[in-house]
């Protein structure tokens, strides 16, 4: 059982290491992918001089049109005649007033079908013109080969007008916030407040974070990119639930303790779940990596952003959702008392004199302290409550 | 469960795996029909068919029932598209967007020219600006067509056929103004062919005319379809186009297959690696899952399989393991801290792991329903496929396992080695 061993190897390397109170050292991952996402646009961008060439924006979104040139087998045998080629079609679009932004080759298996692509932004608004336009074109370009304009299609075009491409946003962004709405609905309505806001808070940080790493890897953000966001929120908030689910059970035992120690039973809940989040995450991977690896370029498109997220959704249910979840428990704990507080105002006195460290603002506003940092409270099978080990 | 009733199960669950992958491939006739293979007959996408795809906005030109009216230029389109040839376009209309959906067409260019380019045809009586125009395509023409130039069969005409309106219009004005000068113009501009006019020798009243202008057959082709498409009751503005190559779908199909027969071969290995006899039970369900989601996908009408769509099955795949590894964690954590016999654990694997598997795969199913709802025709087609494998995979993984693994133990449920179970700490 190679896999178990290496697995469980693992496992005691963990049962004695602390996530959830090291929030500020796993919060620094995406905020570096952020930064690096930051540079690489600007850097793409400011040579380019546009910032949807630095995001590497799809026609989808942006509006304009793709044409792909089946040259065949002749333009890929020498680079001298595929830069031929390729400045030869360039120029001859460019002539008509458009500036072509992107060229793309693709060689197929069967090199007879190898294409250039070529892309340009729309320099209309309005959408008739543009079809008209890129009718010309497209003659053009077929005068320009008339050989191999005899061949069946010859010319793949793709083109989306200014009325379609912000449709397509509005419908993307209705469907995320929707979606966010409803699960946050039923993650409260199955757990608790805290465990809705801190999926809801991961979820929009595996999205930042998918789109900062696809932007990161140079693949183009499109409708493709929207389809695969949004199966990764459905797909990577499991990961979080199962979390959490370990976590609500963990919990029970406990409620209505004054000091519950919510770091410990997040550790806890990660630990159990690690082997069901690393077996599930590489086989759903398996297939979409061998997808990605075998696929042409517009498959590539599709999976690579999937492969992203299943990535960012299994570090975020274990290093940031967790985290989040028990920080945020003892906020809302802190609320609970305050509340009982004001209605009865004795209690709590005591507990301040207890164990007090004030190390961040949130502790100031709580009566109920975090444990100490140095002192460890371990959950022990033989007991239902938290020992201090101290 | 006894033995002899195990037996009749897991036999019954092999034929019925072994008959549906057959019935998905197999191809036989029966009596005048042919069978064809199930999977076979899944629609395929425009991405994986090849063909071409267009929308237009239907312009508000203000005038009354424009939805009825768009409505009707989309049936005038389909039959128009049928007409020609392309049995199998789609046309539909929503949000004042008319969708054009042609899969496997040759030559792009055709279909362009039949319904990219609407060209308006008006009749008037001079050639100036000043002219009274007599007949407008949209009002009053219902079909044009190519035909044999009668007074030189080498070459062609284009004939009109007016609708009540048109003809009784036409009848008129040409009874009153014979020997007089007709003028055509196609998109606003003066027809070349007949720039000095056509002079009417009759009255005409059969309620269709002929434009001969010595056309070739492609001239005449070109003309008559634009005419035709200028009979739409709308105005169409074309705000995308897509065209894919056949052969791109097809790479993109094999590709798949390729890929998810070596990804499932790779899962069903892990799982008895993992598991054992827990992982053979899971590896029987994930069988179950794959034919039950093919034969879905080739029933249900509404399913059309995109190239996101593939990525939506495979993505299922991994799902439908994932409740499998939550249930089976949970029933080696059960045997590893209590010391109860393995089909207690079993049992109570699967009573503690289904408030996990059922919350995360209703967040899924709620993502995967909106997508259906809001998201754009790619993201649906892929968004369906989904959801049809997030119910598929509940249904195997909560059942099917389940019952599996009853079978399993009741030949033997003393061996933990044999599904991979260790004692541990104990409560």
């Amino acid at each position: 059982m190679k896999n178990n061993n290496f697995l469980s190897g693992i496992n005691s390397k963990i049962s004695n290491f602390k996530i959830c109170n090291k929030m500020k050292l796993w919060i620094m991952v995406p905020i570096i992918i952020i930064l690096v996402a930051v540079i690489v646009v600007s850097i793409v961008g400011g040579t380019s001089g546009s910032i949807t060439e630095g995001l590497n924006i799809g026609i989808d979104f942006e509006g304009g049109t793709l044409i792909s040139v089946k040259f065949g087998d002749e333009s890929f045998t020498s680079n001298e005649n595929y830069s031929l080629n390729v400045k030869t079609v360039t120029d001859e679009i460019e002539s008509f007033g458009v500036k072509v932004s992107y060229v793309q080759s693709s060689e197929a298996s069967v090199r007879e079908n190898s294409t250039i692509t070529f892309r340009y932004k729309n320099i209309s608004k309005d959408d008739t013109e543009i079809a008209t336009l890129n009718s010309d074109i497209q003659a053009a370009l077929k005068a320009l080969y008339p050989t191999r304009a005899e061949a069946a299609d010859f010319i793949m075009a793709e083109s989306i007008g200014q009325t379609a491409s912000t449709e397509l946003i509005k419908k993307a962004v209705l469907a995320l916030l929707i979606s966010t709405i409803l699960i946050l609905i039923y993650i409260i309505f199955r757990f608790e407040a805290v465990s809705g806001v801190a999926a809801i808070l991961t979820m929009f940080h595996d999205v930042i974070i998918m789109f900062a790493l696809t932007v990161i890897c140079r693949v183009q953000i499109n409708s493709s990119f929207v389809a695969a966001t949004i199966t990764i929120i459905a797909y990577a908030i499991n990961n979080t639930i199962i979390v959490f689910d370990r976590s609500r059970e963990l919990i029970k035992p406990f409620k209505g303790n004054k000091v519950i120690s919510y770091e410990s039973i997040g550790d806890k809940a990660i630990k159990d779940t690690l082997t069901r989040q690393v077996y599930t995450t590489f086989t759903t991977l398996i297939t979409v990596a061998l997808l990605a690896i075998f696929g042409g370029a517009s498959i590539r498109e599709f999976t690579v952003p999937i492969i992203i997220g299943l990535f960012v959704g299994f570090y975020s249910s274990i290093f940031i959702a967790t985290p989040i979840w028990s920080q945020l428990s003892y906020v809302a704990e802190g609320m609970r008392a305050k509340r009982l507080a004001g209605k009865n105002a004795v209690t709590y006195e005591t507990l301040d004199e207890t164990g007090n460290i004030v190390e961040d603002e949130m502790v100031e506003e709580k009566p109920v302290k975090k444990p100490k940092a140095n002192s460890t409270y371990k959950y022990t099978k033989r007991n239902t409550t938290f020992k201090n080990k101290k | 469960m006894n033995k002899k009733k195990s037996i009749v199960i897991l036999s019954l669950v092999s034929v019925i795996i072994i008959l549906m992958s057959v019935f998905a491939l197999v191809e036989f006739p029966i009596g005048l029909y042919d069978y064809t293979g199930y999977a076979k007959t899944i629609k395929l996408g425009l991405d994986l068919s090849g063909g071409i795809s267009a929308v237009f906005n239907v312009e508000d030109d203000g005038l009354e029932n424009l939805e009825g009216r768009a409505n009707g230029t989309v049936n005038t389109l389909q039959a128009l598209l049928v007409s020609k040839g392309y049995t199998e376009a789609i046309v539909s209309y929503s949000d004042q967007k008319i969708r054009v959906e042609v899969p496997d067409v040759d030559d792009p260019e055709r279909i362009f020219e039949l319904i990219g380019r609407p060209q308006s045809l008006e009749i008037k009586d001079g050639s100036g600006d000043d002219a009274t125009t007599i007949i407008v395509g949209k009002d009053h023409i219902s079909n044009a067509y190519v035909t044999v130039d009668q007074s030189n069969s080498s070459y062609y005409a284009v004939g009109l056929s007016f609708n009540s309106v048109g003809s009784e219009i036409f009848a008129t004005y040409t009874a009153n103004h014979v020997n007089e000068k007709l003028y055509i113009f196609v998109g606003g501009e003066l027809q070349e062919a007949q720039s000095s006019g056509i002079t009417i020798n009759e009255a005409i009243t059969g309620g269709s005319a002929l434009i001969s202008g010595n056309y070739t057959y492609d001239d005449a082709y070109a003309l008559a379809t634009s005419i035709q498409s200028g009979t739409f009751a709308v105005e169409l503005d074309l705000i995308e186009s897509r065209t894919v190559s056949a052969t791109l779908g097809e790479n993109a199909i094999n590709m798949a297959l390729i890929a998810g027969i070596i990804g499932i071969c790779i899962i069903f290995i892990f799982m008895v690696f993992a598991y054992r006899m827990l992982g053979v039970a899971a590896d029987i369900a994930l069988a179950i899952y794959i034919v039950l989601l093919l034969w879905f996908c080739a029933v249900l009408p509404w399913v059309q399989l995109t190239l996101p769509g593939i990525a939506g099955i495979l993505l299922g795949i991994g799902m439908a393991v994932d409740a499998n590894v939550v249930i089976f964690e949970r029933i080696k954590d059960e045997f590893k801290t209590t010391n109860k016999p393995i089909k207690s654990s079993v049992m109570a694997g699967y009573k503690r792991g289904l408030a996990a598997v059922i919350d995360g795969n209703i967040t899924t199913i709620i993502g995967a329903v909106i997508l259906w709802v809001v998201g754009s025709a790619a993201i649906s087609g892929f968004a369906i496929v989904l959801f049809i494998s997030i119910l598929i995979s509940m249904f195997t993984a909560l059942v099917v396992t389940r019952i599996l693994m009853n079978c399993f133990l009741s030949f033997n449920s003393s061996n933990p080695k044999l599904y991979n179970l260790k004692r541990g700490e104990v409560k």
